[in-house]
């Protein structure tokens, strides 16, 4: 289980805990009541409000569940301690401490500028490099066109000797 | 706690998570005043009929204006911010992935790029040429192969027929 989880569980039930607590020993109810004479005793008043406190405790309980569901919190919180492994990996490999942030958009800019750039000049290397593969074969191609060309004329020399 | 809420660290939380953490923490908020709301208004069609409008009003807002829940949903708005969707320092989002690793490069500036890319046009076109060159200068070979070829295949025919017709006494022209 991952410790942000443990920690936000912990901390929804400590802050339901207080707020259940609040209502039980609140006294504002009664205080209305026995201005208002509502004809409700001490013991009925604390009996509606503990309903309610229980009541609330439920609700928020199942409506908290639901949000954090929806929102896929638990798996994100698992992706978020791999990406902070992998990204320690990876400032380890760079010799750095902090990850990247984006500071400032021209800067950013600037970086996928000389991306691009950078990708140019790796596609004019592999261009030069492949007309050079050309050229030498070319070179090659006439070289031993050249060795045939030499012995054809040697047998034509040899044949005019003849006549 | 305030340059949290807004700034780098919120908007890598929005980017990451989809929400930021002072937003979560508003929405368990929410939960509870729906939560209470639901309870107190099923009360007040039963035990509570008898309450005025200005006690019901008051009775919904008390746990809220509590000076301990208050300080309760202040801590839990703190602790979401600072502790529990804290995105590290050292962490880097995927898509700035590939900016992190650019940056970890000396990467040139853009007029070095462009001389350079420059000069590797024009290598480009030198060698362009000299591949012509040697191109024009197989063909001559290749034409100059095909007429040996050709004179070879003649001389060898004459020479054939040279030997098949050899000059004989019996073949002279009487005396």
């Amino acid at each position: 289980m991952s410790q942000r989880k443990e920690v936000l569980n912990q901390m929804l039930d400590t802050t339901l805990e207080i707020f259940t607590k609040s209502l039980l020993e609140s006294q504002d109810l009664w205080k209305m009541s026995s201005h208002r004479k509502l004809n409700m005793d001490k013991a009925a008043v604390d009996a509606v409000m503990a309903r309610m406190a229980k009541s609330t405790q439920q609700k928020v309980l199942e409506k908290t569940d639901q949000m954090i569901k929806e929102n896929s919190v638990y798996e994100l919180f698992d992706d978020m301690e791999q990406l902070t492994r992998e990204s320690e990996e990876l400032n380890k490999q760079l010799g750095r401490e902090m990850g990247y942030n984006p500071v400032n958009a021209k800067r950013d800019v600037a970086l996928h500028l000389s991306e691009t750039a950078e990708k140019m000049l790796t596609e004019a290397d592999a261009e030069i490099e492949k007309i050079e593969k050309e050229l030498k074969a070319e070179e090659d191609e006439i070289a031993r066109r050249k060795q045939v060309l030499k012995e054809l004329a040697t047998i034509v020399e040899s044949q005019q000797q003849k006549l | 706690m305030e340059s949290e809420l807004s700034g780098i660290s919120n908007e890598n939380q929005i980017s990451f998570f989809g929400f930021s953490a002072g937003s979560f923490s508003d929405s368990i908020f929410n939960i509870y005043v729906d939560a209470w709301e639901e309870v107190c208004s099923n009360e007040f069609k039963n035990s509570l009929k008898k309450l005025t409008d200005k006690d019901r009003l008051c009775l919904l807002s008390f746990p809220f204006s509590d000076k301990t829940n208050e300080k309760a949903f202040k801590m839990m708005k703190r602790f979401c911010v600072t502790n529990i969707f804290r995105i590290p320092a050292s962490v880097t989002l995927p898509e700035c992935k590939k900016m992190l690793i650019a940056s970890a490069k000396e990467h040139k500036s853009l007029k070095q790029v462009e001389k350079e890319f420059d000069e590797k046009l024009e290598k480009i076109r030198q060698l362009r040429i000299k591949l012509a060159k040697r191109h024009d200068e197989l063909e001559a070979v290749n034409n100059a192969i095909e007429v040996l070829h050709v004179m070879e295949k003649s001389q060898e025919q004459l020479i054939s027929q040279k030997r098949i017709v050899p000059d004989s006494p019996t073949r002279m022209s009487p005396v």
